[in-house]
């Protein structure tokens, strides 16, 4: 059998012939010499690439605005800050991120290590359990924590109608600090577990298995061993945490902390010294900055290479009778502690709360949360996919540089990027007055567009991260495959790489809208008057001590990112025995 | 000639000083089978992908049927280059059936001449009782001939196969080898062929080029 059809008509010509001669001649101008082919002159300049710039830029945008308050006049309160107050806000800043750190290692760390080298009744049940803390808001935890340990709280009456045991609440004797090191080390020690979880699963046994035979016993394997081997991992763990807590308002300003974030929302709200909050900004950015530096070398440093070919991966040792149970206690205690208690306490508030608990304004904070939430998440996926497929089809070192510049508005605690935001917003609207006088007064930074922008940049490094781990599973063979077949970049997305990395998109919009959820200080500084978000509702509920409505708001966060959780967890389960 | 590849330069970003090509030329003509052989990394595959455009060369030029694709500030796109190309993993769309995918590069037809080339294809890869299944539902062979059969729909200028036998085992491979040879043969396409093995070069080629140090 003969193939007789005709060949394919060659592709249309991308440009008519008024077009071609003026690119031919603007060739000949720029480049001295004629640009043979005209429709294969490589054009600067792309949707894909305008998008992947514009995205980038809007990220960006923010901090550029922020940089123009250096250079502004210092006011009266400045002085007072710089002069009284700066320390403490540093001294204090530094002690709980340190301290958080330090506790997210040592759970993390230790939890790590016995749920990859045991095996141990419950362990598959611990595998979910232990990550849930991330759906629980440090915010949230404190509310609970207070109402669990405070005067009125379950532990005093259980204790006191049990054993009649009378006593201090622990809130009382506790200092603010060590409540807030505690929140913090119990809610976020799942970004030090995963990540160290992850790297020790990749060792090869032999290397624990000859750490063994050359003895000193397990205490000794781990510590000069496993610890050496997961510091890269647990480094990476322990800035994620830092970072956390740099970005935190909720938990300190319920202690009553004086960290700079709080700082940053007394100048704004307090003073009313807009200067100020954003000298205070600046500071903040410097000392992610300086956690970023040491964070990365801390990673760097002493990094290894397994040098066998062949790795073995480890097999969880059986253990039983004692030390079965204190492992067991180790990992119900870190789950309790960073899910159930702050949960229980949660639904215990909503049964008191009950009747009440459901008004109109709860009702419109919630319609408010999700429906910003979902406008934010759709526009930080539809940036996230151009960016990522931009960068993969269009690859360059200037698009490199873009995109990791973009990726640390992650990085930057909210507070930061809200100054930053509103000097933005506020410079537009001026501009925007200016050239269009019939436009409403402070159009752009009266509505909601000013927080979703905020949500947009905060998230946008979480969106990228969805897609490119979708891409990366892909690969380029398919999109390649396509274009060889005549479709160009636009058309061989929407027909090959979108249906294919469609569960990652809608992986990482999800995330991102659990992470919206769960923001409290962009709210807090940037939702239009008179609109509260379920994280607000929440903290001026707590800041006006009526705990128990936090109930509600505060159950709709934790369930929202449990639901996402275990289903992460169902779908990676369902993945690893379809590979085994 | 069809195909010029003349003075052709290139390396992979970020290895700098290792040159997959440092003034590499090549010439074949209209309906020629070439097959290309040469030790592992030697720019195999390589070549194949500066000449469909899924690379950019430093320096040195690519003529297909008179019309320079690359060149000093000249780069045709891969889908304005009318070459087809069968893939060291076949890259048969996941998520279309054997007919959608071999159906994906005749968007420029009328439905009924696409229908009516579809269903060419499909009996000359003798698949037609196959033609609703997704890849993953058909074995390598057949994924094989799908592969095939979508890079020759088009009716390409170039067809460029890069190692297309080298995930069958021993005995598919000769059977497909001979159906290859045998579908080359009724469709006179103009062919280049990389593999390691030569035997695969010799069932289906009229002449083989040796790449690096054979």
């Amino acid at each position: 059998m003969e193939i007789d059809a005709p060949p394919l008509p060659a592709p249309a010509a991308k440009r008519p012939e008024a077009v071609q001669g003026r690119v031919q001649a603007l060739c000949r101008r720029v480049l001295g010499r004629p640009a043979g082919s005209p429709a294969a002159v490589r054009l600067p300049l792309n949707g894909w690439k305008a998008l992947r710039v514009l995205s980038c830029v809007c990220v960006l945008l923010p901090f550029a605005a922020l940089g123009g308050g250096l250079f502004s006049p210092p006011g009266e309160y400045w002085f007072y800050v710089r002069d009284h107050l700066l320390r403490a806000y540093l001294a204090e800043t530094l002690f709980l991120t340190a301290g958080a750190g330090a506790c997210a290692f040592l759970l993390g760390t230790a939890l790590a290590w016995v749920m990859t080298m045991y095996e141990f009744r419950g362990r598959t049940v611990f595998e979910v359990l232990l990550i849930l803390p991330l759906a629980v808001p440090p915010y949230i935890a404190a509310y609970a924590y207070e109402g669990l340990l405070g005067y009125t709280g379950m532990v005093r009456a259980v204790l006191g109608d049990l054993f009649n045991l009378q006593f201090m609440p622990l809130t009382a004797h506790l200092p603010a600090r060590a409540c807030a090191i505690w929140v913090y080390g119990v809610t976020l020690f799942p970004y030090v577990y995963m990540l160290t979880r992850a790297a020790l699963r990749n060792q090869s046994a032999a290397l624990f298995e000859n750490a063994l035979l050359l003895g000193g016993g397990r205490l000794r394997m781990f510590l000069r061993v496993g610890l050496p081997l997961l510091r890269p991992a647990a480094a990476s763990g322990v800035l994620l945490v830092c970072l956390e807590v740099l970005n935190d308002f909720g938990v300190a300003g319920y202690y009553g902390l004086n960290t700079f974030t709080t700082a940053v929302f007394a100048a704004w709200f307090g003073m009313g010294d807009a200067d100020t909050a954003v000298k205070l900004a600046l500071m903040l950015l410097s000392l992610v900055f300086f956690v970023l530096i040491v964070g990365k070398a801390a990673h760097n440093a002493r990094r290894f290479r397994i040098v066998s070919s062949k790795e073995r991966p480890i097999m969880p040792r059986r253990v039983g009778g004692l030390p079965q149970a204190g492992v067991i206690l180790l990992c119900g205690s870190a789950c309790l502690a960073g899910f159930a208690a702050p949960l229980l306490q949660m639904l215990y508030w909503l049964r008191l709360s009950w009747d009440g608990a459901f008004t109109a304004d709860l009702g419109r904070a919630l319609m408010y949360t999700v429906s910003v939430a979902t406008v934010a998440a759709s526009a930080v996926m539809i940036a996230a996919t151009g960016t990522v497929n931009a960068g993969r089809q269009f690859p360059g070192k200037f698009s490199v540089l873009l995109t990791q510049g973009a990726s640390l508005g992650y990085s930057i605690p909210s507070a930061v990027l809200a100054v930053g935001i509103i000097s933005l917003f506020v410079a537009a609207d001026s501009l925007l007055s200016a050239y269009f006088p019939s436009l409403p007064d402070k159009v752009l930074s009266m509505g909601s567009f000013m927080l979703i922008f905020a949500y947009c940049i905060r998230f946008f490094t979480i969106g990228r991260q969805a897609v490119e781990a979708g891409f990366a599973k892909t690969g380029m063979i398919y999109a390649e495959a396509s274009r060889t077949l005549g479709r160009g970049v636009t058309a061989t997305f929407f027909l090959v790489d979108l249906p294919m990395v469609r569960h990652a998109l809608v992986s990482g919009s999800v995330l991102v809208f659990i992470d919206i959820l769960k923001e409290l200080p962009l709210g807090l500084l940037l939702r239009p008057f008179n609109t509260e978000t379920l994280g607000t509702t929440a903290y001026h509920f707590a800041g006006n001590e009526v705990l128990e409505e936090t109930a509600l708001p505060s159950l709709c966060i934790i369930a929202a990112g449990t639901a996402f959780i275990l289903l992460m967890q169902y779908r990676e389960h369902k993945r690893t025995r379809h590979v085994s | 000639m069809f195909l010029e590849v003349d003075a052709l330069h290139f390396a992979y970003p970020g290895k700098a000083g290792s040159s997959v090509f440092a003034g590499y030329s090549f010439g074949m003509e209209a309906g020629e089978r070439v097959g290309i052989a040469g030790p592992s990394g030697q720019g195999k595959s390589t070549l194949l992908r500066l000449i469909a455009g899924l690379e950019r060369p430093r320096q040195g030029t690519i003529v297909i049927d008179g019309r320079i694709v690359a060149g000093e500030n000249i780069h045709v796109n891969p889908e304005e280059r009318q070459v087809g190309m069968v893939f060291q993993d076949y890259g048969l769309f996941p998520h279309m059936t054997v007919t959608q995918n071999i159906a994906y590069g005749l968007f420029r037809l009328s439905r009924n001449a696409r229908r009516e080339r579809v269903r060419t294809m499909l009996e000359l890869i003798r698949m037609q009782d196959l033609a609703g299944r997704y890849p993953y539902e058909i074995s390598g062979g057949q994924q094989q001939r799908v592969a095939v059969a979508r890079a020759l729909a088009p009716g390409p200028k170039l067809l460029l196969l890069d190692e297309p036998l080298s995930n069958l085992d021993t005995a598919l491979k000769s059977e497909i080898r001979e159906e290859m040879r045998e579908l080359m043969d009724r469709t006179r396409a103009s062919c280049l062929f990389v593999s390691h093995d030569l035997d695969d070069l010799r069932a289906v080629c009229g002449r083989i080029e040796v790449i690096g140090s054979a």
